[in-house]
Parts: structure tokens; C-alpha cells; sequence
């Protein structure tokens, strides 16, 4: 149930910081963004508040791995959408902002919780380090014959979010937490509430807690040098972990210095693989089309792992049909995304994709710019980016004509039938992908405990120490 | 007998067709447009199927025009695949949708590059112009012999029209920035404006006598999509740096050369024409020459245009330029154009506004480009961005939507112009401030570093 009432929607939105474990709530400053088209209010930022001095050790540094993962298992377990007025609150108000409309921004939130129970962060851990104990304390190795203590020491991080959909937040504030260091998050415009919403919830959980105090998160606007320049520093930071754009990751990349290093999750592409499988019958066509259209609908093809090419084998008629299918399937809602009533696609891209249809048989488009979504046919892919529900299916004669258009920026790459990812998978990651799926799985999988864009953050998060120790 | 198009084309050689325009304008520019819709829907295949679509099957006012209004990018709509596989048939048909004239007769057999394409649609009487935008992907805008031949006067014109108190009389030296040939919609008109006002026998003092070729401005970008594509290695990106230093040292003497030819006639009525940002490289050179403000002859002429936007140049270099050349608003040229569209609209001194000719239909948009905010009346002050109906567009579709923020005065009768003028000029894209989203789907073009960088 929604919480009628509890949002003044002719207000300005007032944005709640979250500072070293306590809420802020005050409308001291204004800001313009483009993403609300609206003025947004905030509290006036300390900057002092925004760091944490080196000298003093941070809240959790000493708190044992296995009190954070019950803590966090307890923050899932309040994290219960019907209870939790944060996550309520965080809906309505990123409906009023976002671009992911009010029926998947609830979903988001109904299904945030599995981020924190206990198999996701213990699996998170391990899969990082091979076991959860690595996190506590000093750990004695014989390295070559000499007795030497490791320490994953905890971090202290500055962490630029994105906002295209709100898994990052919960994701990033798992992690952090695990790490046990003290985390700075700046929150973007497209998204002002999610990683409050969680915070709030652990505050909830419990106020003195130390993980609770290790976190603060605040809005300023991007590359406002009179905020970032004085605490992006080495002397506060050791790392900024960058999600998101272009610009952002750009941005960020300016203040890499000595002693202070950038996590970037850089922006992404990703493409499906289909077999000519596919076509073995009127059933199975129907299934990989559903497949197909899911990977492209998910926040509605707003994030990084949504498909925007499919590379399809098959005769011309074999794919002409195919393409039908997964334009009808878009049609449909998900539950992260929009059937009927999709984003619009960007006015260019509808320009030309109207030109393009006009290249016929060169070119083919199916659907229209209403928000069901539109597939583009085309034996090369198309010169621009798509989005807005378009996904360019390219007709190949073998999967491995779909590699020449692989490149570092492929992440997630979903593959019908799966045993056809045994003959491509070492050609697709010498090309640069990072991840290989089941076809339809691109943002079905459940997190913890896999690699992410061809690393695992949490162990590069770490500040890993050695220490001599006495034979 | 003539109709309302011949009419209103007709202007084109008038020298003043802004006082000159016909009482009846506006009810004469209607029927113009009724008359151009009647015959491009039948033959540009992009209109007929955006009005099929729309079920415009006659235009009745200005209103139902404007969703029949083409963006600049649909004239750079092309797969740029054709241009990176030389796929130049393909390049035609494509040619052929924005194109109210059949591009099958463009021979493409042994065709070299985009350029090669060009000259080989010219042979073929399609006059393709091209131009480079900032998103390093070129237009392609098909033109016919006889509306580029019209359009002549009507440029020269516009540029005279701005120094009232000068016309051309084949007496001075000219200075230009603008190349000899290529592929650039001004260099024909410029030619000609050029033979009016240099002196016959070196009075024409050019900083560049390369053609101007579309590849110059597109390969930069190709070269950045076929490294991101893994198809060409270090070795041919290093050879593009050199050969580009190579160019850029020869361009950088031609320059010296230049300027001194400058120096050598300032005493004498010179007619300068470039753009502000070469205007204040100018001026800085001549002043590490040691040459003052003013040094100049009091008739020299300043043609001058373009933006200044990421030039490194001071906030007042519009009056330090005038106050070097010693210029005063009269002998100031410059209008208000683009390059979708036949002419300019002149500059109107001493009132520094803009008068659109009779020849292109005003329209005043709301900021999506989805009303029409023309006063119904005819009269009055409005705001909004800018399209227009080219009427001597007869090759291609002559409705065009700009990306300028504009005023335009409707019935203003001002000075005796009978035309709507345009008042203020801005672009959408400096005025809007304000952050991004930020998003972590992404493109390979953000991986790439260098030279060829987005």
C-alpha cells in the first residue's frame, strides 16, 4: 500500500542528506536540475562533515565481518516495502523525477531487499576474497619462505552514483558496508532518494550502529568544484568509485592523483547473440523473442545490461519474422519495464530510423515511436546509440560475424541457446565483454558474488596492507 | 501569367527586396507554400511520408506546415557505414528520399571516396553541399542548377545591402577565408560576390586555395569509429597526426603569407571577410606587428560571421575588432543565415536588425518546434525558435527548423522594410544550462583518445 498523503507533490521536493548516520532535513539551498526540470531544496553542505580525518579510525574498521552481515540481513529484513515509509517515500518522489515511471519504481523498491540478505552479502564477500574471515583482521601467509601478515584494510571512498535505475545504491551501500571503511555518497539528479531511503532504514535498524555512522550521503550538483576540488583529496579519500556517463566518469577521472585512485564502472553497451535455434519451431521462436525483448525492456533500456543489439541468424524471412516477434513482445509489461506505454525514443533516432525504413530492403523498421517500442533490421549496425525501446537486430550469417562489433564498451552479452557461449566466450572477452548470460537474463541475474565489468570491487576497494611477521 | 512562387523568386534579383516586397506578402507566401507542397509531396519520398502519415494532403495555413518541417539532421540521416564501406549506390538512395528529383542517373561506378560521390552527383546536374556540425557527421543537402544560379544575387545582395553606403565596383582588395571550390554551400555565391568587389588582377587575396572537401571534416570521425572497431592500428592513426601537423605547418605559413598581404594594402579600401574568431587572430597578429587601432583605410569593409564558441577570445572582441580595423556599424557586414536556406536575411543598418526576404517564409515555433507562434494578425513582437519555407528550394523540401533562439517583428515598418525581421538571434544549445543525467548505459565513442576524440 502507498502512503496517501505523506508527499506534498505541490511543494518543492525537499532532499534529505544523510551525514556520518544522522538525517538532515532542511531547505537551505536551491538547485536547478534539468533531470527534475524543477528546483530542488537541500540542506547546507558542511564540508567538514563531508570528510572523515584520517588520524580517527572509522566507525566499523574493527567490527567483526560476521556483526555487519547480521546487521545488513536485519536491514533487508526492514526493508519491506509495505512497512518501510522511506522506500514509499522514494517511490513517489523518483516517480516525480524519474524516468522509470511509479509501476517499476515500486517493483525496484518490493525487490531492493534482495540485495541485503544474508546468501547475497556473505556470497559477495566470498566471491571477492574466498572466504568472509579474510575481512577481519590480519591474516599470517608463508610468501616464499617469509612469515607475512595481509590485511584487507578498510577503505575510505567517495562514491559518485548514477541514476538510471536503483539497484546502484543498494549495491554500492552492500559493498561499502562490507569493507567496512567510511563512504561518502554523491547522489545523482535522476535519482535523489534511493540510497537515503536505505540509509534512513539502517538508521531505523539501529542509530549507533558503526556501519550506520560510516555512511553519508548528499546532493550537490555534479562537478561543482566548490564542493568537490576541497574533499576529492587524498587526504580524506583513498579511492572515488565513479558509475555512470561519459562526463561523470570524465569528471571524476581529473582528480586521480597519488594516493588517490578511481573506480570507475564505465558507461556500457550491451547485445544479444541468437542462434538460428531460434527458428526451429513457432514455439520455440516465441519463447527467444520474449527472451529477447525482456533484455531490452528493463528500465526501460535505460542501464547499461539492456540489449540495444541483437545479432540473429537466420534466412531473411526467418529474421523478418523474428523481429516482428520481439517488436509484439516489447508490447508487454515486465516487471522492470514498460509494455504499452515505454519511453518515447529521442526525436533524432525516430528521424532516422524514418529514414531508414525508407532504404528498404536495406533497412527495416517495425513498431512506432508510441512507446511500444520499435526493432530495426539492418545487416550492419546502425550509426547511433539506441534507446528509448529500439533495439537493432542485425542479420548474420554466423554468431561470429557479430564479434568485429564487440569492443571494451560490450558488457553484458546474452546468448540463445547457451551452449553456443562455449565456442564464442574466449573470442567475446578477448574483445572486451564482461559478462555472458543466458539470453533474457541480462537484468534477471541476482547479485553477489560475481565479477563486475572485468573486476571484483570489493577486493579493489580494499587498502591491502603487509606486515613482516616473526618466523 | 505567374504564380505565387514565380512571383516571390522573383525578388531574388532585386537589390532591395526587403523595401520592395509586395503589399500582399504574407497572403502571396501562402500560396507559394500551397504551391511547393502540391508538387514536392508528390516527389521528396521522406514528405510525402511524413505528410501520408500526418494526412496532410493540402496545406491550408501556415499551422499545418510545421509538422511537415524537416530538422538539419535529417539532411545527415545516412548510415555512415555506406560512407566507411564505400557502399556510394547506397548513398544515393538515400540522396533520392531527401530529393525531389530521381538520383539514379549519379554514376557510381569507380567512385573513390565522398568527395568522389560529390563530383560525380554534380556531373549528374545535383549540386550536393555539405557541412560539417559538431557532431563530427556531415549534411548532405541536394540542390538544381537553376535555384543555385537564382540564388546568386540574392546573396550578393544580402551581403551588400549591410555597408548601404558601399557598393561593389571591382576596385579593392579582398581577403578571404573561404576556399575556391568544394563542397561548401557559400563558396559558389562567394566567388561571384568576390568578382564584384576585388580589383580583376590580384585584388582576390584567398587563405586558402585547396578545395574545401567533405572528408577534411569527416575523417577525424571515421578514423575514430574504425579504432574503435578494432579495424586500423597505431601506425595509421600516427600517419594521420603527421600528415595533419604537415598540413597544419603549411597552413600556418599561408596564414604569415596572408596576414602580410594584409599589411601591405590597409592603406588602401580592403575588404575583409572571415569569421569573428579568425578576425580577433588577425587583429592579435597585426598588433605583435606593432600595428595600432585605426591604421587602417576608412573605407575598409569587415564581412564577418560565424560563432565564436570555443575560441579563445576576449568578451569584447566584437568592439576591440571594429575599434582596430577602425569599422563602424556601417561598414560592418554581416546577416543572419543557414545554410538549408537560399540568401540571407539582411542586415539592416543603422537598426542592426535582420529582414527576412520575400522569398523565405518566417516561422516563429514554440521551443519543441510544435507550434506556430506567428501573430494571426500579421503584427507584433514574438519569440520562439526559428524555421523557415525556402521557397527556392526546389530539389530538396525548402521547410527547415533551425536551433536559434529568435525575436522576430511582424509588421514592424521599420525604415520602409515591408518583411518580418528578426530582432534578436540566439542558440537553444549555449542558452541551456544545467547538469546531465547521469546513466551508466554508454557508447564506445567515450573509449576513444586522441586526435580523433569525440
Amino acid at each position: 500500500m502507498n502512503a496517501p498523503g505523506i508527499i506534498d507533490h505541490s511543494a518543492r521536493l525537499l532532499i534529505p542528506h544523510f551525514i556520518k548516520g544522522e538525517t538532515q532535513i532542511s531547505a537551505d539551498l536551491e538547485h536547478f536540475s534539468r533531470a527534475t526540470q524543477e528546483v530542488v531544496m537541500t540542506p547546507k553542505l558542511d564540508l567538514d562533515d563531508l570528510v572523515w580525518r584520517r588520524h580517527e579510525p572509522g566507525p566499523a574498521f574493527n567490527t567483526p565481518v560476521a556483526e555487519i552481515v547480521d546487521f545488513l540481513a536485519a536491514v533487508g529484513d526492514a526493508l519491506d516495502y509495505d512497512k518501510n515509509i522511506y522506500l514509499q517515500e522514494a517511490m513517489e518522489q523518483n516517480a516525480r523525477i524519474g524516468t522509470l515511471g511509479a509501476r517499476i519504481l515500486e517493483n525496484c523498491y518490493r525487490d531492493i531487499a534482495t540485495f541485503f540478505t544474508r546468501d547475497a552479502v556473505t556470497a559477495e564477500a566470498v566471491g571477492s576474497f574466498g572466504s568472509l574471515e579474510a575481512l577481519d583482521g590480519w591474516h599470517r601467509r608463508d610468501i616464499r619462505g617469509a612469515q607475512t601478515d595481509i590485511c584487507a584494510f578498510p577503505p575510505r571512498m567517495v562514491h559518485i552514483l548514477a541514476g538510471n535505475a536503483p539497484v546502484v545504491p543498494p549495491i554500492t551501500i552492500v559493498r561499502a558496508a562490507l569493507s567496512k571503511g567510511v563512504h561518502l555518497l554523491k547522489m545523482p539528479s535522476n535519482d535523489l532518494f534511493t540510497a537515503t531511503a536505505l540509509l534512513r532504514t539502517m538508521a531505523d535498524v539501529d542509530p549507533e550502529h558503526p556501519v550506520t555512522r560510516s555512511f553519508s550521503a548528499a546532493y550537490w550538483r555534479g562537478g561543482d568544484e566548490a564542493v568537490e576540488s576541497h574533499i576529492f583529496r587524498s587526504q580524506y579519500y583513498d579511492k572515488l568509485a565513479v558509475w555512470g556517463g561519459d562526463a561523470a566518469v570524465r569528471h571524476a577521472m581529473q582528480y586521480a592523483a597519488p594516493g588517490f585512485e578511481i573506480i570507475s564502472f564505465d558507461p556500457k553497451v550491451s547485445i544479444g547473440l541468437i542462434g538460428r535455434e531460434a527458428h526451429k519451431d513457432a514455439a520455440t521462436m516465441a519463447d527467444v523473442a520474449k527472451r529477447a525483448a525482456a533484455d531490452v525492456l528493463a528500465f526501460n533500456q535505460d542501464a547499461c545490461a539492456c540489449a540495444r543489439f541483437q545479432f540473429v541468424e537466420g534466412s531473411d524471412e526467418e529474421v523478418d519474422a523474428f523481429c516482428q516477434a520481439v517488436q509484439q513482445e516489447m508490447g508487454h509489461d515486465t516487471r522492470y519495464g514498460d509494455g504499452p506505454n515505454g519511453p518515447i525514443p529521442p526525436k533524432e533516432a525516430v528521424e532516422e530510423l524514418d529514414m531508414l525504413d525508407m532504404l528498404a530492403p536495406l533497412y527495416q523498421v517495425y513498431g512506432k515511436a508510441d512507446g511500444g517500442g520499435l526493432v530495426v533490421r539492418s545487416s550492419e549496425p546502425v550509426g547511433f546509440s539506441p534507446s528509448g525501446k529500439i533495439v537493432n537486430i542485425v542479420q548474420v550469417d554466423d554468431l561470429k560475424d557479430a564479434l568485429p562489433h564487440v569492443t571494451v564498451a560490450t558488457q553484458t552479452c546474452g546468448v540463445y541457446p547457451l551452449k553456443r557461449a562455449e565456442d564464442l566466450r574466449d573470442a567475446l572477452s578477448a574483445s572486451g565483454v564482461q559478462r555472458i548470460v543466458r539470453l533474457g537474463s541480462h537484468l534477471g541475474g541476482a547479485f553477489g558474488g560475481q565479477p563486475h565489468d572485468g573486476g571484483w570491487p570489493l577486493h579493489r576497494m580494499m587498502h591491502w596492507v603487509a606486515c613482516d611477521a616473526e618466523d | 501569367m505567374t504564380n505565387a512562387t514565380e512571383t516571390l523568386l522573383a525578388y531574388m534579383d532585386d537589390p532591395d527586396p526587403f523595401r520592395g516586397a509586395p503589399d500582399n506578402l504574407a497572403e502571396l507566401q501562402l500560396e507559394a507554400v500551397r504551391e511547393r507542397f502540391a508538387e514536392q509531396v508528390k516527389r521528396v519520398p521522406v514528405l510525402a511520408r511524413r505528410a501520408k502519415e500526418l494526412g496532410v494532403t493540402e496545406i491550408n495555413t501556415l499551422d499545418d506546415l510545421v509538422p511537415l518541417l524537416f530538422a538539419h539532421t535529417n539532411y545527415k540521416s545516412y548510415p555512415e557505414a555506406f560512407i566507411d564501406n564505400g557502399q556510394w549506390k547506397h548513398m544515393s538512395m538515400w540522396l533520392q528520399t531527401m530529393s525531389s528529383v530521381s538520383t539514379a542517373n549519379i554514376d557510381i561506378d569507380g567512385c573513390t571516396d565522398v568527395d568522389d560521390w560529390i563530383d560525380r552527383a554534380k556531373a549528374a546536374g545535383h549540386f550536393v553541399f555539405s557541412s560539417s556540425g559538431t557532431s563530427g557527421k556531415n549534411s548532405f543537402l541536394n540542390e538544381g542548377h537553376e535555384e543555385r544560379e537564382r540564388a546568386k544575387n540574392a546573396y550578393l545582395h544580402g551581403f551588400n545591402i549591410a555597408t548601404p553606403g558601399y557598393q561593389p565596383a571591382q576596385d579593392r582588395h579582398v581577403f578571404s577565408v573561404m576556399a575556391p571550390k568544394g563542397v561548401h554551400k557559400l563558396t559558389h555565391s562567394c566567388n561571384y560576390l568576390y568578382d564584384a568587389w576585388a580589383k580583376p588582377d590580384g585584388g582576390l587575396h584567398r587563405l586558402i586555395e585547396d578545395p574545401m572537401l567533405a572528408m577534411d571534416t569527416m575523417r577525424p570521425h571515421q578514423l575514430r569509429r574504425l579504432l574503435a572497431a578494432g579495424k586500423i592500428g597505431p601506425a595509421e592513426m600516427e600517419a594521420f597526426e603527421t600528415e595533419m601537423a604537415a598540413k597544419s605547418e603549411k597552413n600556418a605559413a599561408r596564414f604569415d603569407n596572408w596576414i602580410n598581404e594584409i599589411v601591405e594594402h590597409r592603406h588602401e579600401p580592403i575588404y575583409v571577410a572571415c569569421m569573428w574568431a579568425q578576425a580577433w587572430m588577425i587583429v592579435e597578429r597585426l598588433r605583435a606587428m606593432g600595428i595600432k587601432d585605426g591604421e587602417f583605410h576608412p573605407d575598409t569593409i569587415l564581412s564577418l560571421g560565424g560563432g565564436t564558441k570555443g575560441a579563445k577570445i576576449p568578451d569584447d572582441y566584437r568592439d576591440q575588432i571594429m575599434k582596430f580595423f577602425g569599422v563602424d556599424e556601417s561598414r560592418l557586414s554581416n546577416s543572419y543565415g543557414m545554410v538549408e536556406i537560399s540568401g540571407f536575411n539582411a542586415l539592416i543598418q543603422p537598426h542592426g536588425v535582420y529582414a527576412t526576404p520575400p522569398w523565405l517564409v518566417p516561422l516563429v515555433l514554440d521551443k519543441p518546434g510544435e507550434k506556430l507562434l506567428n501573430p494571426a494578425d500579421g503584427k507584433g513582437l514574438v519569440e520562439g525558435r526559428m524555421a523557415f519555407f525556402d521557397l527556392n528550394a526546389e530539389y530538396r523540401w525548402g521547410g527547415i527548423i533551425s536551433g536559434d533562439k529568435v525575436t522576430v517583428d511582424f509588421g514592424s515598418d521599420l525604415d520602409g522594410i515591408k518583411t518580418p525581421i528578426v530582432r534578436s538571434i540566439a542558440r537553444y544549445a549555449d542558452l541551456e544550462e544545467g547538469e546531465g543525467k547521469l546513466t551508466c548505459a554508454g557508447t564506445i565513442d567515450g573509449y576513444v583518445r586522441g586526435s580523433v576524440a569525440a
